[in-house]
């Protein structure tokens, strides 16, 4: 395809321009800022699409500022003179794209047959040159250039080189053979570790069965052991049983062997009577000695007579006891209160010499007329003004001089008469005063004094009369005292001389007296009571009572009542041992036969204890048996119990499967990488010899014919040769020698891939720094090169080289 | 006559990254293996069945699995109350060792030793059935077992319990159908191969799969087959056993796409019957916005799907196609390079410590595995092509 026609709606700073292009090769010249990178910028945009408005890119979108279209159109010629048009306009994406075919508008993925299979980057990566391209080989390591320049075989080498060693670094970021810290070496240690850890968990069937077998071993002694408890336990009761009979036995032996035959038997009839009579005559005997005991003197007898002579009198004396009491304590009392009261009096007296008991009180007017004062008289006034008067005479005029003494003189009368009415004004108030103070027989003190001692006078007068209450009430106590003391003579409670203090003592020594006695003649009547009983019942006297007894006696060749007691006594233990006896054989049974083989009983008791203790050391052994059963139980169900092997187990799977996710994540990151250098390989390896060809032609020309031939050896490293046949290897030749070197493979490689992409190749003032020889020599490789392939070379510089038909000026454009 | 046959029960299996799942799906997605194998009891109890076949792995790890042990005691217990035996083999997973099998076992249930034996039963209607099967007592049996199995006795209904792979050699107890067929068997009972397959019809040679599915690759509902006979012809009815069911759902995404619309697509997916574990794959992620490629990453798409009732989402794998196939200028290389490239005994090569551990050992040599890679290696190469572009 040769591009023809270059038609710009507006893109940059070009708006409406139509550009016609030569069909082999285009050299368009124009100043910085012509737009001759926009111009070329312009065609990769309508061939690939606009640059997106995002990152770097944007630089390159070149939408017009003042035009109202963005984007144009490419016209294109085939081999077969078909006319291809590619128009893009702004649209979404990367542009709205039209396809026309002889003028025909056809389906926009006809644009393939324009550019192939080929993006925008594969296109920069083979058929741009710009000075960006040759700098960034001239930063390039002799490694890195040589690796480039021997996989330029295929598109795009430089970026698959890179991502190829990038994928090398990822991959040893998952993974490195000696490495530490990269995740899968982490992992696969982890991995070992967690084997370990399982490794360390017992064998849980194993322990299981160990477990099931100790249990049926425990099982079997425990049964062995309860059946033991049961022999143990029946034999203990046994026992438990002769020993508790052991004592019986004994004894039963014991009364065996005493004779317990009848001997003459105390009928029981004769018993109860002898009982009876033998109550009786004690009784009788008892109650004689308490009539001696209890005997009235004459004395006593006197003091109840006259009781119940005056009984009325004396009980109710009796009675009144307290009330006696009472009247004797109040008597007391009153005469403290009296003695209390004349004390206060005395007092009084003596902080009052001049009270006296004549004195009474006064009241509140006579008080105030003691207190109403005295008038005065006014000579003192009078005499000033006569004084006055007196010097007046020494300053006044003569004729009013002249009145002065008459004046003076009727002032002089005036106070005459002013004192004497004064004077029997005081003369008549101390006649009142006198005569209060007689009414009160208060005369001889002074007046103040009277009237200060006013509240003595009323407590003296109080206490006189408090006094005399006192001495009143004394005077009726001791009136009713005389009334008691008379009638306690008159009844001979007391004696004639008791003195009134005494009374109370000696009442109380009468009634104890009288109460002895009365208690006294109470036993006596009651024991004659019972003497006319006993009389009565047996109608028979102390006297009866022993013969009967002594008969009875006799019967039985008894001598005294004591023996008899004895006898029933013998007789009635006797019956009780038998009874005893027929007790014990009871009890003791069947058993009696084991009780009489063994010699010493002792023996029993020895076995017992023998047997308790092996009991008890058998339910000990029974009790640890349960404890360890009860362990064994617990640790058998531990063992089904695994959440910590669970845990290493399930940590072990997730281990497995992330060491399997990052190994495949290695592995393909590495094959990933060795693909592409593989491919790089490949592709070189097929493409190099036929680019070769060309890449000579190109070489000797851009050295000025100083090397003549590039060839291959046996381990697929280039060998330049040079026009004296000195050959070289990549390393020997200068840096600018294998910037040319690569140059001419790149554009061999373009050409060797042509009948795949037809496009032209697009170069950018690339070899600007280029000297005179060098650039004349570039102008040679277009010519050829456009013989296969169409080129467009935009440059800043007119040279005298450039072949004048060939170039389009932008100047004035 | 009426049998069950299962196999890969594989209880106690461990389930793995699910400890971002709530305590409640976590406890229960490990008790799911055995709920899946009461399924298989209450079936056999329901449908009066005459015997179980158990076709080995019924154990996930035989080291420790008291458990596993006490639960299937009292469960074949319940069968034998109805009457119900019990033919069990052991595989490759639970192969037999000393002390191993510690519970006792009911009398209704015929454990095979590891030479080859027959049992011989009378059924309720009268059928007379051989079972002939060996037990691993090994991890792996590379022998030819398959010759041991005696020639069909003199029975109605001939089974052979087999637990292996097919193929001509092989650390599972390889065998072919051929070598099957020349047995004359009526039903061959398959275990070790986890998908459900059915080799053959007549006479039937059977995988039926695990009864629950343990990752995410065990993918749809997983169960057994109850089989009837009837005048010696044999009916499968497949009856399914999964407590949780692992699902892959590819969702294509476009550059549009915001982790909203991302969610909503998620979303719209987890619309189910039963409990699924979904594993959700977004193709074309090299459409995406890096942002939200990286926040995907990072797990925020994941932590902040809405809770479904029964459909929730384990992982999410993101998948980058290129966006036209690499250069077609240099698709021919690159052809040429992935057969070089992609070579098995390469890969063992490249790292012994690694090729050393058992678990890589053993992954490198699952049939899908240089696959999986040369996807993945594909998928981080346009993963990257685009982290250049952009």
């Amino acid at each position: 395809m040769k591009l023809i026609r270059v038609k710009i709606y507006g893109f940059g700073k070009w708006v409406d321009q139509e550009f016609v292009l030569d069909r082999d090769y285009q050299i368009i010249v124009g100043d910085n800022e012509a737009g001759k990178t926009t111009f070329l910028t312009f065609i990769q945009s309508i061939l690939f699409g606009f640059a997106s408005g995002r990152g770097i890119q944007r630089f390159e979108q070149y939408r017009p500022k003042h035009a109202s279209s963005y984007g144009g159109e490419l016209e294109f010629v085939d081999e077969k003179d078909v006319h291809w048009i590619v128009r893009r306009v702004d649209g979404k994406g990367d542009g709205e794209v039209s396809i026309f075919r002889d003028a025909q508008e056809v389906p926009e993925t006809m644009l393939s047959q324009i550019i192939g299979d080929f993006t925008k980057d594969d296109y920069q990566q083979t058929h741009v040159f710009n000075d960006q391209t040759i700098r960034s080989l001239f930063d390039l390591n002799e490694d890195k250039l040589e690796t480039e320049i021997m996989s330029l075989g295929a598109s795009g080498s430089k970026q698959w080189l890179e991502m190829a060693s990038e994928l090398e670094n990822d991959s040893s970021n998952i993974y490195k053979a000696r490495g530490i810290k990269q995740p899968l070496v982490q992992n696969i240690k982890k991995y070992q570790q967690l084997q370990k850890d399982r490794a360390s968990f017992k064998n849980q069937q194993q322990e299981y069965i160990t477990l099931n077998h100790d249990l049926d071993s425990i099982n079997n002694q425990l049964d062995n052991c309860q059946q033991n408890n049961a022999e143990l336990t029946s034999k203990q009761q046994r026992h438990q049983q002769l020993v508790e009979k052991i004592p019986k036995f004994r004894e039963l032996q014991m009364l065996e062997a005493k004779d317990l035959g009848i001997k003459t038997e105390i009928t029981s009839t004769d018993w109860d009577q002898f009982v009876r009579l033998h109550q009786q005559i004690e009784t009788l005997q008892t109650s004689d000695q308490q009539r001696a005991d209890n005997h009235i003197d004459r004395d006593e007898k006197a003091l109840l007579d006259n009781y119940y002579a005056n009984q009325a009198d004396i009980d109710f004396m009796g009675q009144r006891q307290n009330d006696i009491q009472n009247i004797l304590f109040e008597i007391d009392h009153l005469n403290e209160d009296l003695r209390k009261s004349d004390f206060q009096t005395d007092n009084l007296r003596q902080q009052n010499p001049d009270l006296t008991d004549t004195m009474t009180s006064m009241d509140q007017s006579e008080i105030d007329q003691l207190k109403t004062p005295l008038p005065k008289g006014h000579k003192i006034y009078y005499l000033g003004i006569i004084l006055i008067l007196l010097l007046l005479l020494w300053v006044v005029p003569a004729t009013i001089a002249k009145i002065i003494p008459v004046i003076g003189l009727i002032i002089v009368g005036f106070g005459f008469y002013d004192n004497k009415k004064v004077t029997d004004q005081a003369a008549q108030i101390k006649q009142t005063n006198r005569s209060i103070l007689d009414k009160h027989n208060s005369s001889g003190i002074e007046l103040e004094r009277v009237i200060a001692i006013q509240p003595q006078i009323n407590a003296l007068t109080d206490f006189k009369a408090e006094q005399h209450q006192l001495e009143e009430k004394i005077a009726t106590k001791s009136a009713e005292l005389k009334k008691w003391l008379d009638l306690s003579r008159k009844v001979r409670v007391i004696n004639a001389n008791t003195v009134p203090q005494d009374l109370i003592g000696d009442m109380n020594w009468y009634f104890t007296q009288l109460n002895k006695i009365q208690a006294k003649q109470e036993v006596i009547k009651q024991d004659e009571l019972r003497r006319s009983q006993i009389m009565q019942s047996s109608e028979q006297d102390l006297q009866q009572l022993n013969e009967q007894l002594q008969i009875l006696l006799s019967k039985y060749h008894v001598s005294s009542i004591d023996k008899f007691i004895s006898e029933h006594n013998d007789q009635q233990n006797n019956q009780n041992e038998l009874n005893q006896l027929k007790a014990d054989q009871d009890f003791i049974g069947d058993d009696r036969m084991a009780l009489e083989q063994i010699e010493d009983l002792e023996q029993y008791q020895t076995d017992l204890l023998q047997l308790n203790q092996q009991i008890k050391d058998n339910s000990h052994q029974i009790n640890d048996l349960l404890t360890q059963k009860g362990y064994l139980n617990s640790q058998l169900k531990q063992v089904f119990v695994d959440d910590a092997y669970q845990k290493v187990e399930a940590d072990l799977v997730q281990t497995r499967a992330d060491i399997l996710d990052q190994y495949d994540q290695w592995l393909a990151n590495k094959l990933a990488g060795d693909w592409i250098k593989k491919m790089l390989d490949l592709a070189s390896e097929n493409r190099y010899p036929k680019m070769l060809a060309n890449a000579k032609k190109y070489f000797l020309t851009l050295t000025n014919g100083n090397y003549i031939d590039i060839n291959i050896n046996k381990t697929k490293s280039l060998i330049l040769v040079r026009q004296d046949k000195v050959k070289f290897d990549v390393h020997e030749i200068s840096r600018a020698t294998r910037v040319q070197l690569y140059l001419a493979l790149r554009l061999a490689f373009v050409i060797e891939i042509n009948p795949i992409v037809d496009l032209p190749i697009l170069i950018d003032d690339a070899f600007v720094d280029f000297d005179e020889t060098r650039l004349k020599n570039i102008y040679q490789l277009i010519e050829d090169i456009s013989k296969d392939n169409q080129i467009l070379f935009v440059t800043t510089k007119v040279d005298a080289n450039m072949p004048k038909t060939h170039v389009l000026s932008l100047e004035g454009k | 006559m009426k049998f069950i046959h299962a196999a890969d029960l594989h209880l106690d299996t461990p389930f793995v990254s699910i400890q971002n799942f709530s305590k409640q799906l976590q406890n229960d997605l490990r008790k799911s293996t055995y709920s899946a194998a009461t399924k298989v009891f209450n079936t056999a109890v329901r449908q009066h069945v005459d015997f179980v076949l158990l076709a080995g792995d019924t154990y996930d790890n035989t080291e420790r699995s008291l458990n596993a042990q006490e639960f299937l005691k009292n469960q074949f217990q319940r069968l034998k109350d109805n009457d119900i035996q019990v033919y069990l083999i052991y595989g490759n997973h639970d192969y037999y060792r000393n002390d191993f099998s510690a519970i006792k076992f009911p009398s209704n249930v015929h454990v095979f030793s590891d030479k080859v034996s027959t049992e011989i039963l009378n059924t309720h209607d009268g059928t007379k059935v051989g079972i002939s099967g060996f037990s691993y007592y090994k991890q792996h049996i590379e022998e030819d077992k398959v010759g041991e199995f005696p020639a069909r006795e003199n029975v109605d209904y001939q089974i052979g319990m087999l637990h292996g792979s097919q193929g001509i050699s092989g650390e599972y107890a390889p065998f072919s159908l051929d070598g099957l067929n020349s047995k004359a068997y009526d039903y061959w009972a398959l275990g070790h191969i986890h998908k459900r397959e059915i080799l053959q019809r007549d006479p039937y040679i059977v995988y039926p799969g695990d009864t629950q599915g343990r990752n995410l690759n065990e993918t749809g509902m997983k169960g057994f087959y109850v089989v009837s006979v009837v005048n010696q012809q044999s009916q499968l009815e497949f009856i399914p056993s999964s407590t949780y069911v692992w699902e892959r759902t590819s969702v294509l995404v476009d550059q549009a796409d915001t982790l909203d619309s991302l969610n909503q697509r998620i979303t719209t997916n987890l619309a189910v019957d039963v409990p699924t574990l979904f594993t959700i794959e977004f193709s074309n992620a090299q459409r995406l916005n890096p942002e939200i490629i990286r926040s995907i990453e990072r797990g925020d798409l994941l932590n902040y799907l809405p809770q479904t009732e029964l459909g929730v989402v384990y992982r999410i794998d993101l998948n980058y196609q290129p966006e036209k196939k690499l250069d077609s200028i240099d698709q021919r290389y690159w052809d040429d390079a992935a057969e070089q490239i992609f070579d098995l005994d390469d890969i063992k090569d490249f790292d012994h410590k690694l090729y050393n551990l058992d678990i890589i050992r053993d992954h490198i040599d699952s049939p899908e595995f240089l696959n999986n890679i040369k996807q993945l290696a594909q998928s981080t190469i346009n993963k990257k092509f685009i982290g250049e572009k952009n």
